[in-house]
């Protein structure tokens, strides 16, 4: 019963908001489907500490057992707790002084910051694994010489403000890329309302493992 | 904020931009204390904004004000993923796994079907001839047989030899364009993100730019 | 020496692109934008609300999206605004910066503004957990959903705005800001496609190409396509910004990505023949 139930829950859950979707105006179906939406959100607002329960689990075992660069997990889980106890028992809200310091000056940067490296990736890509050994690679790659120069305004300076290059790089978008996206989003559509039958019906049970029963 | 104070975060956030940009060069110890730093304090800002958020406010107004006691179910499906970390009772986080898949999957079920495979195919129906544009009529042609023929080559239980071959070759050139235009657009994108990281060291730090 | 053009020590290509683009940053040559018609076409479904008309502003990006979609909020509130238009912001979201968001548009609006007032002309409710069936929830009642605060913790029920503005469906136009998902496709299934509400969407050039065909599809009304389409749309609006000033470093470092492109090839086809000679 520890697997049965839960997959049941699942099942019945998911016929419900199926018949709550194709047949409206039933009062009961209605009434169930907000109600546990209601509950959906509360219940994903009180699952919010897995994931630093998790860091702190790893980064704890870096610690006791004295791994490299264990001092700086201590650091780390300094500040994981220090903003939280600080967002917690001190700001109380987002327009307190200290907290929107620390989201501007600190937060917000270096989260940009992140993402932003890739560019540097990027740029090593095109030039080490971008190689042209097939016609399906050459096709890839006029299509991004021509994406990348229609799309800024250097294109049109380089025809002496002639549009073609711009007016190339939206036919590709709107057109071919368009058309091989739709193929693409339409078999991913398939494959996702598959997958998710198959875990209604319980033959998907992955996400049931990883509890040692 | 006061001048100084902005003056301090400036300073403090030109010294993370430089030391997380420096890892693309060499991993180094200022490098990893930033990341740390930064894992630590996002991960710390979610709990405490979900808290002051929302979770408070279940708590006060929805139980103790409202006397709303039923919401005390859902808090408690949502408490039990914790029950993972403790061996003997880890099987109770299955509920709230499946509580929550069980309305993620009605939702795909449901709701899925008809924007992202009805009205797309439905889409794809273009007038393919007597549009008094012949530019419109090719580009048109060059839609639905792209859209087709990328659609045939995911058809892998079928062989890739003679005309389903062809088309389906067809179906991969059209992805390849299809790639090469998402190429094009992720290096627009990474470049604009580290542009906005530039626009801040040499405008609001070192004052070079307006 | 074809062998040292197509191993270049990386470290270079890093610090070249970072030159690239601070030179163009400090001495841009100010390449002319053109408004492209996708971009016209959102500034024009702007345009057209009638005075006075709620706009659902879906904040739905973190502080990486905010050189590319900054500029078009910007743009959008300032639009909205000018001339008497009187337009009314509401504006929430499912990703976790959501709130933060829209404050730094507002208090960098806000100063060309000053009769504009908080709780009258926009309201910020910031992020609430529940993704996709947050959207679902907002149809119903926004006040019982956002737990009845908004981002700085005041209480919803007293402010003008959401005592008119009580669900998601009584918006006159959805307008978002996406980096990924949840993003265009949770809007498009649970608000916009069963309640007729047009969408207008600001993404990330990462995000344009799976858009389009939901833009083909009528979905997506309007798309202002990363930098260069906030650039496009600050200059319909008239208040050039920084995505109009990061154009021409834009241009640059895609130029010298392609000279890296070609010469990492013309390495890779000198080298391939001179091994297939020996």
């Amino acid at each position: 019963m520890k697997k049965e139930l839960p997959v049941a829950i699942t099942l019945i859950l998911a016929i419900l908001y199926v018949l709550a979707n194709y047949f409206t105006g039933v009062a009961f179906l209605d009434t169930a489907k907000n109600l546990l939406d209601r509950w959906y959100l509360i219940v994903a607002a009180w699952a919010v500490l897995v994931g630093s329960i998790n860091l702190t689990q790893i980064h704890g075992r870096r610690i006791s057992g004295k791994r490299e660069g264990w001092i700086f997990s201590v650091w780390l889980l300094i500040c994981l707790y220090g903003m939280m106890f600080f967002g917690i028992f001190v700001a109380k809200n987002a327009s307190h002084p200290g907290w929107t310091f620390m989201y501007n000056q600190l937060i917000a940067p270096m989260n940009a910051t992140v993402y932003s490296t890739i560019v540097f990736y990027i740029g090593s890509a095109a030039y080490r694994a971008f190689r042209v050994r097939s016609p399906e690679a050459s096709v890839l790659l006029v299509t991004a010489l021509i994406m990348m120069l229609g799309r800024v305004p250097l294109g049109r300076m380089l025809l002496g403000g002639h549009p073609a290059l711009s007016q190339m790089a939206d036919w590709i978008l709107n057109v071919p890329n368009s058309a091989g996206m739709r193929g693409i989003q339409i078999g991913a559509c398939l494959g996702g309302v598959a997958t998710a039958l198959r875990i209604a019906l319980g033959i998907e049970r992955g996400h049931l493992g990883g509890t040692g029963e | 904020m006061s001048e100084s104070v902005i003056t301090v975060g400036n300073w403090l956030q030109a010294f993370f931009t430089i030391v997380l940009v420096s890892a693309v060069f060499k991993d180094n110890p200022l490098y990893r204390f930033a990341e740390h730093t930064y894992v630590g304090l996002y991960a710390g800002y979610g709990v405490a904004l979900t808290y002051f958020n929302y979770i408070r406010q279940n708590v006060t107004k929805g139980l103790m004000t409202d006397g709303e006691w039923s919401l005390l179910i859902p808090i408690i499906i949502g408490v039990l993923i914790y029950t993972r970390y403790i061996k003997s009772i880890s099987w109770l986080s299955r509920y709230t796994i499946c509580f929550q898949l069980g309305i993620g999957s009605g939702y795909v079920l449901a709701k899925d079907f008809k924007p992202f495979f009805v009205d797309q195919v439905r889409a794809t129906f273009l007038p393919l001839w007597g549009s008094g544009d012949w530019w419109v009529d090719v580009s048109n042609w060059v839609y639905v047989i792209g859209t087709v023929c990328s659609l045939v080559y995911f058809l892998f239980t079928i062989q890739k030899k003679g005309v389903q071959g062809k088309v389906s070759l067809v179906g991969r050139y059209t992805m390849m364009v299809a790639f090469g235009a998402a190429f094009g657009n992720t290096v627009m994108a990474r470049v604009s993100l580290f542009l906005g990281r530039m626009q801040f060291l040499l405008g609001d730090w070192l004052h070079l730019i307006k | 020496m074809w062998e040292k053009l197509a191993n270049i020590d990386r470290r270079w290509l890093y610090a070249l692109m970072i030159f690239v683009i601070a030179l163009a940053l400090i001495k841009p040559i100010g390449l002319a934008i053109v408004p492209s018609a996708d971009t016209q076409k959102v500034y024009d479904i702007v345009e057209q609300l009638p005075p006075g008309s709620i706009v659902w502003m879906g904040m739905e990006f973190s502080a990486g999206g905010i050189p590319e979609l900054m500029p078009a909020i910007l743009s959008m509130i300032r639009q909205g605004w000018k001339d008497g238009r009187d337009l009314r912001f509401v504006c929430a979201g499912m990703w976790q910066m959501a709130g933060d968001m829209a404050e730094q548009a507002f208090s960098t609006v806000k100063a060309e503004f000053p009769d504009k007032e908080y709780g009258v002309d926009w309201v910020n409710i910031g992020y609430k957990p529940g993704g996709e069936v947050l959207l679902q929830q907002y149809q119903n009642s926004i006040i019982e959903t956002a737990q009845g605060v908004d981002f700085y913790g005041n209480d919803l029920n007293t402010l003008p705005l959401m005592k008119e503005f009580t669900s998601l469906k009584q918006a006159k136009l959805v307008a978002i800001f996406c980096t990924g998902t949840p993003g265009e496709k949770e809007y498009i299934k649970h608000v916009t496609s069963p309640n007729n509400i047009p969408l207008i969407e600001a993404a990330i050039s990462v995000s344009i190409p799976e858009c389009m065909p939901l833009v083909q599809a009528g979905q997506i009304k309007g798309l202002v396509a990363g930098m260069k389409g906030a650039a496009e749309y600050e200059v319909l609006v008239g208040a050039p910004g920084s995505a109009t000033a990061g154009m021409d470093a834009q241009s640059f470092s895609h130029a010298l990505i392609i000279v890296f492109m070609i010469l990492g090839n013309i390495g890779y086809v000198l080298t391939k023949n001179k091994k297939q000679a020996s």
